[in-house]
């Protein structure tokens, strides 16, 4: 509530100081576009060649190279491509190469302004080839990873595609393992991504958008949906707020979520991200929206539901009692994450009632030489952990042994021999902890809302805890991501069949009732036959079989 | 004008009617002590003798679709004489918020925390509360049906569980007491759980309902509500016996009784997760109800900044309606049934009269519920920057 205020306090001011800015600046801007506009590309190759120089800043990985060409070498040109961003066989073999022996057996020379377009059509052999008259383009083209070809006496340029740099293979992702499941991940180029998720849905339905956002960076963004299944409304919200970026740079997907985020200062994340081809797939087929973003191989997906935390790739690879069991075993850790130490603080504090005997004398026991309140201990225990984490993310490899084994034997150990923190309130940290990374990608906001909930349990206990809980609901409730309710699927009786079970494959004919739009239907419902592959005529053998015996 | 721009759909509205009534259902005392083990018997009769006031309900709903209770009486009885009726109500939803939230801090000031100052178990909820109210009416009632459930699997549980405890006799003598008992029980349960649902018209802009849905939603829900009152009154009484009028929280003890072997005994924190759960979702329709009845008299743009208010207002006024428990209860079983029939039944119903006597409303020939909808207005200066 408060935030909300400021925020819109900040907002007004900083539109009315734009505004302001703005007015002053409209005559400076003028001038500038229009000193832009002037430099334009000319008939002499030297002075084009300047020109280009002069706008990327003269930089030293600039490659210029000239060369002659025709039937008596009449014509000089120049190609002029990054060094690093292109692929040199495709230079060698698709340019230079056709450009050397063209013409040879030729009897007239074109004149000049046909010379372009048939090197354009009929000479380069390119993927794509496009003729360009501004030399910002030209200039855009080059930093893309593109090679322009200007030749002397015509007015314009071609941008050859050429684009070839280093990349890192398709590798199996580091942060989303499976057991089964497929092994690839995305990577950090943007292509590469795209490809693999075509390759999973081959359907003219899927339908990609790309943008550029970034005034430094000029990042790629593409927006990959299956057109008639996403609902028009999201897509164009989405479309909306990441046109209206206006920011300098974009260096990791996660900068494009924090801005088109709904709730930034909620603990839960709207957005959600996958590593995985098959997940994002998946979401997609579903009706939702993925975000693909140059140079980072995590994919962003939106709009994200609360339950989507919970469901894995893997609990539709393996068969559903199973998933739906593993599931809710996810749900019961997500619960004991955030409420444990704060009904441990509880019980300890204020309701020995509730303890049975023999167990309350342990705890009794433990707390007997311990000098701090449960509250501190807890806090001082949830504290080393996030330490131990934190070390154990960032430390080389080699070290990280040192790190398990210092938190393991002196964190663990140490501590209570020593007489600092109880051995029960070790036990509950501890599974506290583990029980976090079951739910990986609510792991932030289970480690902030257990220290949240751990003031009210400290203050009123379990009526505390009771309404803290309340609280993180009604909280929930009122958070949306992209116009969907983020957890509509608990009050939504329909989409009950993948929240706190997995039904099977067959039985999930519909798809999210709150995300997709027009083709809800994913199949027909059918129950499978017990033998599905036993006919007739094998049933009777069986009938005849039994008789028999 | 609406103040509250979100929709709830007619099961969500369905479920919230049942959970109100439900939240009526643990804090019986007052009903077993007219009535004794004969309180199942007003029970039955009442969800009877409530039909035709729930009947008005849904006929004023269905009326002024886009009205809340206050909107209506401006337009039937006049600015002036409706801002008079509004200021009433107010004092009325205000007053249920606060009794309801007393007994909230009363019962965890009695079971869990007795140490505790009452005003800090309170002061908590209300916050809570309020932070649900500022978020508006899709958020209050986004739990209704998963708590409507919760407390039919808590009412079917402790039903099997204590079932081997269960003795018939302690139903009899049935049908001894004097007739003006039951009537006096049944008066009882119209107004006090049932009559209180008149706050659920202040809900109405944000429910869309056609004639026949308003119908099915609203007689469903009171009917479950009901049969879930009858479900636990059955229960204790079976249980408990004559002793039933003795104690203010009869559902606490029959919880208490459940021990089977050494695995499942001491549920009674089920009675009070119920108990939570039942009693904030109430003050929480309540309050928000006062803050919307608040926002309309004062014709503010926006209810949000009088959700705090109302909380406040809330949490000092409670404690002052009455100056012990004793009173309490006397006045829930002597005052409270006439007094509170005045907004329940009698103005509701005048207005129905007038309302009909003026041919009210007057522009909608039809239903205009079952037009077609206009899509909302979202987003509309968005799309022009998208062009």
């Amino acid at each position: 509530m408060l935030f909300g205020y400021l925020i819109r306090k900040l907002r007004f001011l900083t539109s009315y100081r734009n505004i302001q800015h703005q007015s002053g600046n409209s005559a400076n801007e003028e001038t500038k576009v229009e000193k832009q506009n002037e430099i334009k590309i000319q008939k002499s190759l030297h002075e084009n060649l300047k020109n280009l120089k002069n706008i990327l800043c003269d930089s030293q990985d600039l490659n210029v190279h000239s060369i002659r060409f025709g039937s008596e070498s009449q014509f000089s040109a120049a190609i002029v491509f990054f060094d690093g961003m292109i692929d040199n066989p495709t230079l060698t073999d698709g340019i230079l190469r056709p450009l050397m022996l063209w013409g040879m057996g030729k009897k007239e020379d074109p004149d000049d302004t046909d010379l372009l377009n048939i090197l354009e059509q009929e000479v380069v052999c390119a993927s794509t080839v496009t003729k360009e008259e501004a030399l910002s383009e030209l200039a855009a083209g080059c930093l893309c990873g593109e090679t322009v070809l200007l030749v002397d006496g015509c007015m314009g340029g071609l941008v050859i595609n050429t684009k070839g740099w280093e990349k890192r293979s398709v590798t199996e992702p580091a942060s989303e393992t499976v057991v089964r499941g497929p092994r690839e991940g995305f990577t950090e180029n943007l292509r590469t991504n795209t490809s693999l998720i075509r390759r999973k849905i081959r359907n003219g339905q899927l339908k990609l958008e790309q943008l550029k956002v970034g005034e430094k960076t000029q990042t790629t963004v593409c927006l990959m949906y299956l057109e008639g299944v996403a609902n028009p409304k999201i897509v164009e919200e989405v479309q909306y707020r990441i046109s209206q970026l206006d920011v300098e740079s974009i260096l990791e997907s996660g900068y494009i979520e924090e801005y088109i985020e709904d709730a930034p200062f909620s603990p839960f994340s709207t957005v959600d991200y996958s590593e995985k081809p098959d997940v994002v797939a998946a979401r997609i087929l579903e009706g939702r929206i993925a975000i693909v973003v140059d140079g980072t191989p995590f994919v962003l997906t939106v709009p994200m539901l609360f339950i989507e935390s919970f469901q894995t790739a893997e609990d539709y690879y393996v068969r559903p009692m199973y998933a739906s069991l593993l599931r809710i075993i996810r749900f019961i850790a997500y619960f004991i994450t955030v409420f444990a130490p704060a009904v441990y603080i509880a019980l300890n504090s204020f309701h020995h009632e509730l303890i049975p005997t023999t167990l309350l004398f342990t705890f009794a026991k433990a707390r007997e030489g311990t000098p701090f309140p449960v509250f501190v201990e807890a806090l001082i225990m949830i504290f080393a952990f996030e330490i131990l984490r934190e070390a154990g993310v960032r430390l080389p490899r080699p070290v990280g042994q040192a790190i398990s084994i210092v938190g393991a034997l002196i964190m663990g150990d140490a501590a209570v021999s020593a007489g600092i923190v109880g051995a029960p309130m070790v036990i509950t940290i501890a599974i506290t902890a583990v029980a976090g990374f079951l739910v990986p990608s609510q792991t932030d906001s289970g480690s902030m809302l257990r220290v949240v909930m751990m003031i009210p349990a400290a203050v009123l206990g379990l009526y505390g805890v009771a309404f803290g809980f309340l609280g993180m609901l009604v909280h929930l409730a009122s958070l949306e991501s992209f116009g969907v309710p983020y957890f509509d699927s608990f009050s939504n009786t329909r989409d009950m069949q993948d929240t706190l079970i997995r039904a099977p494959l067959w039985a999930m004919t519909r798809r999210p009732k709150g995300i997709a739009r027009g083709d809800m239907t994913r199949g027909h419902f059918f129950i499978p036959p017990l033998r599905p592959f036993a006919s007739d005529k094998h049933q009777e053998d069986d009938a005849q079989e039994g008789g028999e015996s | 004008m609406r103040l509250d721009k979100s929709q709830i759909s007619g099961t969500r509205f369905m479920f919230t009617i049942t959970f109100f009534l439900q939240s009526s259902a643990l804090l019986t005392a007052f009903l077993s002590s007219v009535a004794q083990q004969d309180s199942w018997i007003p029970v039955v009769l009442s969800t009877i003798s409530c039909m035709p006031l729930v009947y008005l309900f849904r006929t004023l709903m269905v009326m002024f679709p886009e009205k809340t209770l206050l909107e209506m009486m401006d337009e039937v009885f006049g600015p002036v004489i409706g801002k008079i009726f509004g200021v009433w109500y107010l004092w009325f939803f205000l007053t249920l918020a606060a009794l309801n939230l007393k007994d909230l801090g009363d019962f965890a000031k009695a079971t869990v925390m007795t140490e505790t100052p009452h005003v800090v178990l309170v002061l908590l909820c209300a916050l809570v509360v309020v932070w649900a109210v500022r978020h508006g009416l899709k958020v209050v009632t986004r739990y209704s049906a998963l708590f409507t459930f919760i407390e039919f699997g808590i009412v079917a549980v402790t039903f099997v569980l204590v079932a081997h405890q269960m003795d018939f006799n302690n139903l009899l003598p049935a049908f001894q007491l004097p007739p003006i008992k039951y009537l006096q029980g049944t008066h009882l349960m119209t107004m006090i759980p049932v009559g209180e649902l008149v706050v659920m018209l202040m809900l109405t802009p944000c429910v869309k309902l056609s004639r026949t849905a308003a119908t099915k939603y609203w007689f469903i829900g009171v009917t479950m509500g009901m049969l879930t009152l009858f479900a636990i009154l059955v229960r204790d009484i079976m249980i408990l016996g004559n002793t039933l009028p003795m104690f203010t929280l009869p559902g606490l003890v029959t919880m208490r009784l459940v021990n089977l072997g050494e695995a499942l005994s001491r549920i009674e924190i089920l009675f009070a997760v119920g108990l939570t759960m039942l009693l904030f979702f109430k003050v929480a329709v309540l309050c928000y109800a006062s803050t919307i009845a608040l926002a309309q008299l004062f014709k503010t743009k926006s209810y949000k900044n009088f959700a705090l208010i109302i909380g406040v207002l809330v949490v000092v006024y409670g404690p002052i309606i009455y100056s012990s428990t004793v009173e309490q209860s006397t006045s829930a079983r002597d005052v409270i049934p006439f007094f509170w029939g005045v907004f329940e039944v009698w103005i509701p119903l005048l207005m129905f009269i007038i309302a009909k006597i003026r041919k009210l409303p007057k522009k909608t020939a039809e239903n205009p519920r079952e037009q077609e909808p206009q899509p909302p207005p979202r987003r509309r200066v968005k799309e022009e920057h998208m062009k």
